[in-house]
């Protein structure tokens, strides 16, 4: 093995985290990923809109926040105070990761996999849900890493089937930072 | 390509780096800088042997005797590149 190689092969060198796609692209040749069943959702108008509302406000997010401004470390371990209060915000966030999804499909252009995590997250901390995480993951597919963004609540992927993040090695949790 | 190693110290990993390994190399994660980069394997041993050598030739003669065919002045060229590529990103920082 050459020395000179190092760092220089296929892996990508510096990359944005912000970049990371909106769904990780399967290897070539290899089965695409799983995607989450278009399970019914019941959304009304106001719903989609104040979905959509917060995908344009996570958006605006993304494209100006200062590096270091957009993600923050989540706090110690505190707002689930037990397993009812768990599973309940579970299904909470399962439902709005649905209405999120939807409100995307209505959107010009698709919004990252960030976007989305800091969307919902937002949307569920200003609906009392807490204890919720961004997770940051990485996979390799033919000679390339890719980064993942997902929201998990204690422990349980949010929007994201959990056999498509289970792919993924956790690199950070982090919280989305509240916006200006 | 320049790198601030003075007297051949050497740079320590940023505290806000995240260091994991995947096949066929590693991800470095910079948590405050929302920015990642890929090693090789080679590159992930000079890594590993950064917080423990105490100074650039202490470094590449560890990593000479893992690659004893490389020629010593590429190796030492190399090393020197990625700790200045590291540098630049802010993924090391001068050692105290």
């Amino acid at each position: 093995m050459s020395v000179r190689a190092a760092g220089r092969d296929a892996t990508p060198r510096r990359r944005d985290l912000r970049s990371a796609p909106s769904d990780p692209a399967p290897a070539p040749g290899a089965e695409p990923a799983p995607t989450a069943a278009p399970a019914p959702v019941a959304a009304g108008r106001v719903s989609l809109l104040r979905a959509q509302w917060y995908l344009l406000r996570a958006r605006v997010s993304v494209l100006i926040t200062p590096r270091g401004r957009l993600l923050a470390e989540p706090p110690a371990r505190r707002g689930i105070a037990g397993a009812e209060s768990t599973a309940m915000g579970i299904w909470r966030a399962q439902h709005a990761a649905r209405i999120i999804d939807r409100a995307a499909r209505f959107w010009p252009m698709t919004p990252t996999c960030l976007m989305r995590t800091i969307a919902l997250e937002r949307l569920l901390r200003r609906d009392g849900v807490v204890g919720a995480v961004v997770r940051i993951g990485v996979r390799v597919r033919g000679a390339r890493p890719q980064m993942h963004a997902w929201l998990e609540i204690g422990g349980v992927a949010i929007g994201d089937p959990a056999e498509v993040t289970a792919t993924f090695t956790p690199l950070h949790d982090f919280t989305a930072a509240r916006d200006a | 390509m320049e790198l601030a190693l003075s007297g051949g110290t050497l740079p320590s990993p940023h505290e806000a780096v995240v260091f994991q390994t995947v096949s066929d190399g590693a991800i470095l994660l910079h948590t405050r800088e929302e920015v990642y980069y890929g090693l090789n394997a080679v590159a992930v041993r000079i890594w590993q042997l950064l917080p423990e050598s105490s100074d650039l030739d202490d470094l590449c003669s560890r990593l000479g005797a893992e690659y004893p065919d490389v020629e010593p002045a590429m190796l030492r060229d190399d090393v020197t590149e990625l700790l200045a590529d590291l540098q630049r990103s802010g993924l090391v920082v001068p050692r105290e």
